[in-house]
C-alpha cells in the first residue's frame, strides 16, 4: 500500500491552492478585462436604451429583442447565415474528407501534403478575404482569367445580388478544408483496417463500404468536424467585409456577425447590435458544449 | 491493378493542391509582375505601409511571447492542480475561445476608452496578451506531460516555480513555439480589435491600412494591395512550414480533446 504514495495522483477534490491561483492569475485578468467584460457588457446593452451622444442608459427590458423579430435584415441576416452555413458546411465536410482519404493513401509525403492544405487555414481572414477579392475582381481577378481560358462569359461574382453569398462561401471552404482534413485523415490513420477487409471479402463496395463501414468508423472525427463548421458559419466576418465591403450588395451578403458590426459601428444601436451578438454567441457556446462531449482519437499520418 | 490504385491518389491529390495553392501563387505572381508597372505606393504611402508594418510585426510579437507565457502558466495550473473554480475557469475558456472578436467592437472600444489606452499600440498589445485559446492549447499540451515527472520533481525538493521553468517549460518548447506562431499570426493578422481600437493613421495597422486603401476613392491597383498582403502572409507561411506538425497537433489536441494514439 506505501508505494501508492509515490505513484502522483492530484487529490481528486478542489482545494484551495495558493499556487494555482497565482499562476491563472494573469491569465484571469487579462481576459476578464478584455473578453469577459466585454461580453457582460453586451449581454447587458441587449437590455438597455443606449444614448450614444449623452452616454446614458435606461432599462428597456427585451424590447430590443422584440423589435429584431420585426426588422427584415434581421431575417436576412438569419437567411444568409443559413444559405452561408447550407454551403460552407457540406462543401468544407466534403472536401475535407476527399483529401484525408487521398493524404492518407499517398505514401510517403503525407506529412507535406496535409501541411500544404494547412497554408490557407493559418491565413488570416482578413489576409484570405482580400486574396479572394482579387480573385473574383472583374477586371483583373484570377476567376476572369480562368473564364477567358475556358471560354465563358466573366462573371462580377460579388456584386451579383445572388453570387456574393455562395462565392463568400467557396473562399471559406478553400480556407477551411484543410483543417477537416487534418481532422480527417488523424482518424483514418488508427481506424482498424480488419472491416475494410471483412467487407471487401463480403463483396461490400463503392458507395455502400463508405456508408455503412467507413463513415460509421469515423463518426466522431465527422462530428467534430461538423460542429467546428457550424460555429465558423456563424463567425465569418473579416472575409465579408474584404470581399463585399458593406454585406451587399443591398444586404445580400449581410450576415448575423456583419449586422451586429453594422448596428454598433456604423449605426451605434447599440441595443440592437447587442441583441443579435447575444443571440449569436448562444449559438456558438451551445455548440461548443456539444462539441466538447466527442472525443477525437488519431495519430498523425506521417 | 495494384499499381493503378497506388498512383491514382497521387495524381488527384496533387490536382486538388494545385487548385489550392493557385489564388496564393497567382496573386504573388501578380504582385511581382506588376511591379514595374508604377503599381506600387510611392514616397509618402510607403512610409506609412513601413509604419504599419513595424507597428503591426512590434505588437504582434510582444502580445503573441506575453500570450505564451500567460498561457503556459494558466495551462500548468489547469492540467496538474485541483483548485475551487477551476471547472468554471476552463469552462469560460472554452466558451469564449470561439467567440468571434467582431461581435465584441463595441465594448471593446468602451473598455479601452476607460483605460485611457485607445488608440495607442498598447490597445492593440493588450487584449491579446491573454487568449482563452493560448491558455487551452498549453493545458492540452502539458497534460500530455507524465504526472510522475512531476511528482518525481516535487520529492526532490524543487519549488512551484522551480517545477514551471525547470520541468515543465523545457517538456513543452515544441508546442510552445507552435503557439507562439499562431498567436502571432492571429494578431498580426487581426482586423476587429485594430477596428475597434484605433483611429489615428500614424497607428494603423496593416489590416487597416488594407482596409483603407479598399475604402479609398480611387483604390490603388490590385497589385500594390496584394503586395501589402504578402507582406502580412509570408512570414507566416514561413513560420508554418517550419513548426507544421507541432502547430496541427497542438491545434487539434486543444480544440478536440484530442487524443494521439501512438504506436
Amino acid at each position: 500500500m506505501h508505494h501508492d504514495d509515490l505513484i502522483f495522483t492530484p487529490p481528486a477534490k478542489p482545494h484551495f491552492d495558493p499556487w494555482a491561483y497565482l499562476f491563472v492569475a494573469p491569465a484571469v485578468v487579462v481576459l476578464a478585462v478584455f473578453l469577459l467584460y466585454p461580453a457582460a457588457w453586451m449581454l447587458l446593452a441587449g437590455f438597455q436604451q443606449q444614448d450614444p451622444v449623452a452616454g446614458t442608459a435606461a432599462f428597456s427590458g427585451i424590447s430590443a429583442y422584440l423589435e429584431q423579430l420585426w426588422s427584415p435584415r434581421f431575417w436576412r441576416a438569419i437567411l444568409n447565415t443559413t444559405y452561408f452555413a447550407g454551403i460552407y458546411v457540406p462543401g468544407s465536410l466534403g472536401a475535407g474528407y476527399v483529401v484525408a482519404a487521398l493524404i492518407n493513401r499517398s505514401g510517403r509525403w503525407r506529412a507535406w501534403w496535409r501541411g500544404l492544405f494547412f497554408v490557407p487555414v493559418l491565413l488570416p481572414a482578413a489576409t484570405a478575404g482580400l486574396l479572394w477579392r482579387w480573385v473574383y475582381d472583374p477586371e483583373t481577378g484570377l476567376a476572369r482569367r480562368l473564364a477567358e481560358m475556358a471560354g465563358v462569359p466573366a462573371v462580377d461574382w460579388l456584386n451579383e445580388a445572388r453570387l456574393a453569398l455562395p462565392s463568400i462561401a467557396v473562399a471559406s471552404i478553400w480556407q477551411s478544408t484543410g483543417l477537416v482534413a487534418a481532422i480527417i485523415s488523424a482518424a483514418m490513420w488508427v481506424q482498424p483496417r480488419e472491416y475494410d477487409e471483412m467487407a471487401e471479402i463480403d463483396g461490400v463496395r463503392g458507395l455502400a463500404r463508405l456508408v455503412h463501414v467507413r463513415l460509421p468508423l469515423l463518426k466522431n472525427a465527422l462530428l467534430v468536424s461538423l460542429l467546428l463548421l457550424l460555429i465558423n458559419a456563424q463567425r465569418v466576418f473579416a472575409m465579408i467585409l474584404m470581399t463585399t465591403q458593406d454585406g451587399g450588395p443591398a444586404n445580400w451578403s449581410t450576415n448575423l456577425p456583419f449586422l451586429v458590426y453594422r448596428y454598433g459601428m456604423k449605426e451605434f444601436d447599440f441595443g440592437a447590435a447587442s441583441a443579435v451578438a447575444t443571440l449569436l454567441c448562444f449559438s456558438i457556446v451551445l455548440l461548443v458544449v456539444l462539441l466538447r462531449r466527442y472525443p477525437v482519437e488519431g495519430r498523425e499520418p506521417g | 491493378m495494384s499499381k493503378t490504385v497506388r498512383v491514382r491518389p497521387t495524381i488527384l491529390l496533387a490536382m486538388l493542391a494545385v487548385l489550392w495553392i493557385l489564388p496564393i501563387a497567382a496573386m504573388l505572381y501578380q504582385a511581382a509582375v506588376s511591379r514595374s508597372v508604377q503599381a506600387l505606393p510611392e514616397g509618402a504611402a510607403v512610409a506609412g505601409i513601413a509604419r504599419a508594418a513595424a507597428i503591426t510585426f512590434g505588437a504582434s510579437l510582444i502580445s503573441a511571447v506575453v500570450s505564451c507565457t500567460i498561457g503556459a502558466m494558466a495551462g500548468y495550473a489547469l492540467s496538474t492542480k485541483r483548485f475551487y473554480g477551476m471547472k468554471l475557469l476552463f469552462g469560460t475558456l472554452l466558451g469564449a475561445m470561439f467567440l468571434p472578436a467582431s461581435i465584441l467592437m463595441v465594448p471593446l472600444f468602451k473598455v479601452t476608452v476607460s483605460l485611457a489606452i485607445h488608440d495607442t499600440i498598447a490597445a492593440l498589445v493588450l487584449p491579446a496578451c491573454a487568449t482563452a485559446f493560448s491558455v487551452v492549447f498549453m493545458k492540452a499540451a502539458i497534460d500530455r506531460i507524465s504526472p510522475d515527472i512531476l511528482h518525481a520533481a516535487r520529492i526532490d525538493g524543487l519549488s512551484e516555480i522551480g517545477i514551471f521553468t525547470k520541468i515543465v517549460l523545457p517538456l513543452v518548447r515544441g508546442p510552445i513555439v507552435a503557439l507562439a506562431i499562431l498567436e502571432f499570426i492571429a494578431a498580426s493578422g487581426a482586423l476587429a480589435l485594430p477596428m475597434a481600437v484605433i483611429d489615428a493613421p500614424r497607428n494603423r495597422t496593416l489590416t487597416l491600412c488594407l482596409l483603407d486603401a479598399l475604402r479609398a476613392i480611387n483604390p490603388p491597383p490590385p497589385a500594390s494591395l496584394l503586395a501589402i498582403l504578402a507582406l502580412i502572409a509570408v512570414p507566416a507561411v514561413i513560420l508554418f512550414i517550419a513548426k507544421s506538425g507541432d502547430i496541427i497537433s497542438g491545434s487539434l489536441a486543444a480544440l478536440f480533446r484530442y487524443e494521439r494514439v501512438d504506436e
